[in-house]
């Protein structure tokens, strides 16, 4: 897969992780990891890359005698969430032209 | 490994960046680490769980653009490579000072550059001369 496709697909999959609530790193790896293998790298990088982009917010917070960065979706992320699930509705559509031409070859 | 000799170790090669950023980036492993821990995770298999430190410095060294080449950071000796400035692109044309030698040096360069074509010229013209009888 493009290098570029799958970063901007990984951005909003963070997102989604995080828009039924804050959240905080080490959860959202674990929920992405039924699906997605997330490293701490990557998502470092994308967690930046979404803070830049405004599209989630970043708070401390006291926890067990840490500090811990809780991560909260912005309407600039949730938008770009509403964007992502429209562009792909087309390529679900393409995606089902494309495999049903080799079943009817089988 | 310790999750302090973890941090030192990225700490050592991550020493290319600027200390906020590496701070940053420091916190958020020391955190991820934390959190493992709070899971039930020994410290050992909590730092095994994140990564390998070299590999995770060498990834993060070659997602900045235009530092350190990542086969150079992952080999580095990391003050020695603080000393190896990243080369800038040269610049088109000619810096100043070279400008300035080259009109400086005129009178010198100039009447040997016309001396040189001078005797080139005459050189063809004795050759050109002896073709001719």
């Amino acid at each position: 897969m493009d290098i570029q496709l799958k970063r901007g697909m990984l951005d909003v999959c963070v997102l989604a992780a995080i828009k039924n609530g804050e959240s905080y790193g080490y959860k959202i790896i674990k929920d992405m990891a039924p699906y997605i293998t997330l490293s701490e790298s990557t998502l470092y990088t994308i967690l930046k890359r979404l803070e830049n982009a405004q599209m989630l917010t970043v708070r401390s917070a006291e926890h067990g005698g840490r500090l811990r960065k809780y991560y909260h979706i912005t309407d600039k992320g949730r938008e770009r969430i509403e964007e992502f699930k429209s562009e792909w509705c087309e390529v679900m559509v393409m995606y089902q032209f494309v495999t049903k031409e080799d079943s009817v070859n089988d | 490994m310790t999750k302090q000799e973890f941090l030192t170790q990225l700490q050592n090669g991550l020493s290319v960046l600027t200390e906020s950023d590496a701070q940053e980036r420091l916190n958020f492993y020391s955190e991820m680490i934390d959190d493992r821990i709070e899971e039930g995770l020994s410290e050992e298999e909590a730092v095994v769980q994140i990564g390998d430190v070299n590999e995770i410095t060498a990834s993060i060294l070659s997602e900045i653009p235009q530092r350190v080449p990542a086969s150079a950071a992952v080999k580095q000796e990391n003050h020695a490579n603080q000393q190896e400035t990243p080369k800038k692109p040269r610049k088109k044309g000619m810096e100043p000072w070279q400008i300035v030698m080259l009109i400086l040096g005129a009178p010198l360069w100039v009447p040997l550059l016309i001396a040189a074509f001078s005797v080139v010229i005459a050189l063809i013209a004795v050759l050109w001369s002896e073709v001719g009888s």
